[in-house]
């Protein structure tokens, strides 16, 4: 498996305080990188990456660190990309400047993040301020979208998508961060109903304002010490090391090539049993946490996977080959 | 295989996986291969001029590695698919089929 973008989470701090919100990010929370170490994370994962993607947070609360790892993603000549709330956006002419300075700095795709829940601070006219504002640069941007898909600010995303011939991705509220208490749904065991599909975000990891490596963008935070979902990385330098362990990894090779309830298909009956009744709901990262999580059930994973890791290693490197080809004819 | 062999690698697509390569080849009929970096640097050497011989001089260096490994390692990617052999040197890029 081959990593795709790194996450450089800048700081925890959000000048918003929304309650799916998977960082836990507020205007109360605190931690942030520092440069030295975001400059030895990104050098040393430059090999093992395409790209480098600044999140928070709100990264540009952080203006000169972000503007830093843009710029030295560009001279690495990486894809660089950021996530936004999109607070800066109020009025036409700050769109307009902020939007700029990225472009200028070398960003190549702007997301913007926009909900029910984030539509409390950034109105429809901010978003589509913003969004006029990139069309007119060399940016490629996005509308990141999270919830049931029934709420005005959904409706909102998508005209504004739809006008700008812009991508909208969706995305459910997951049970982690202060998404925890939000999902109302209640327990369930009911370990058929998750799906039964690769995961394409194991290959985005994130290095947090504590300095950890996790092997995808937010739902392993918090994930048990010994996780295979968290790289070992004590410093920047090792960043790269670790993406190179976790690219052989035969777990996460089974997570990117299948999917979690594959994982669960190898577990002894007691271990499955135990590992369902740790579900939170129904998503695929619920039951992968609680797999991964399950100290007795990585190990017996670990023995009846070893003799398979280089076919897992295999299949990965064939998989992206084929949707590489596939990215390639689309566009043509 | 033969000191003199002269194996000539097939068209692949390489992709790093941590300190492994997995060689992805052209054709339908090779096998997908998972080498470490030694495996990498002597397919790399098999470009239809150097002999089996030769290859594990290079490789040697610095590694203590045999010319009955490295002839070990090219009879199992030949039989994959991934090398083809000669005894004459022909540049791969001048071989025919
Ligand atoms: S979801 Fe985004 S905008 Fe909302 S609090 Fe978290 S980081 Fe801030
Ligand atoms: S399925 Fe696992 S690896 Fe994939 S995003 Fe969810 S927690 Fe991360």
């Amino acid at each position: 498996m081959r990593y795709n973008t790194l996450g450089i989470q800048v700081t925890n701090t959000c000048n918003m305080a929304c309650p799916h919100c998977i960082t836990d990010s507020s205007p109360s929370a605190r931690g942030d990188l520092d440069w030295d170490e975001i400059e030895r994370a990104i050098r040393s994962a430059a090999s093992h990456v395409d790209g480098i993607c600044v999140t928070g947070g709100e990264p540009l609360l952080k203006r000169e660190l972000t503007f830093g790892i843009i710029r030295l993603t560009r001279e690495l000549g990486l894809r660089s990309s950021m996530v936004t709330n999109g607070y800066w956006s109020r009025t036409r002419q700050t769109a307009e400047r902020i939007m700029g300075e990225l472009d200028a700095a070398g960003l190549d795709k702007l997301a913007v993040s926009y909900d029910q829940f984030h539509d409390r601070l950034v109105s429809p006219v901010s978003l589509e301020q913003l969004v006029q504002a990139g069309a007119a640069t060399s940016m490629e941007l996005q509308i990141q979208y999270c919830g049931a898909r029934q709420d005005t600010a959904y409706h909102t995303a998508r005209d504004v998508a739809d006008r700008y011939d812009i991508e909208l991705t969706t995305a459910e509220v997951l049970p982690f961060g202060r998404g925890r208490d939000l999902v109302a749904a209640p327990v369930t065991n009911d370990v058929d109903a998750v799906p039964n599909e690769p995961c394409g975000v194991v290959t985005r990891p994130v290095l947090t304002p504590e300095g950890e490596l996790f092997t995808c963008c937010g739902p392993a935070r918090d994930a048990d010490s010994t996780s295979p979902l968290r790289l070992p990385a004590a410093s920047g330098t090792e960043v790269g090391d670790a993406l190179g362990s976790g690219e052989t990894s035969s777990i996460l090779n089974v997570i990117h090539n299948h999917g979690p309830r594959s994982l669960l298909d190898q577990l002894s009956e007691e271990t499955r049993a135990r590992v369902t009744e740790n579900l939170r709901d129904t998503s695929m990262c619920s039951l992968c946490r609680a797999i991964t999580d399950d100290r007795e059930a990585v190990a017996e994973l670990n023995a009846s996977l070893a003799s398979e890791q280089y076919r897992h290693v295999a299949l990965a490197a064939v998989l992206r080959q084929t949707q590489d080809t596939l990215t390639t004819d689309t566009e043509r | 295989m033969r000191p003199d062999a002269r194996p000539c690698q097939t068209p692949v697509t390489t992709s790093p996986a941590g300190t492994q390569w997995v060689l992805i080849p052209d054709s339908d009929e090779a096998a997908v291969v998972v080498v470490n970096d030694t495996g990498y640097r002597v397919l790399a050497q098999c470009d239809g001029t150097r002999s089996l011989r030769e290859i594990t001089e290079t490789i040697a260096v610095g590694t203590n590695i045999t010319e009955n490994e490295v002839s070990t390692f090219l009879d199992h990617v030949h039989r994959c698919g991934l090398v083809t052999l000669t005894e004459h040197s022909t540049p791969c890029s001048q071989r025919s089929g």
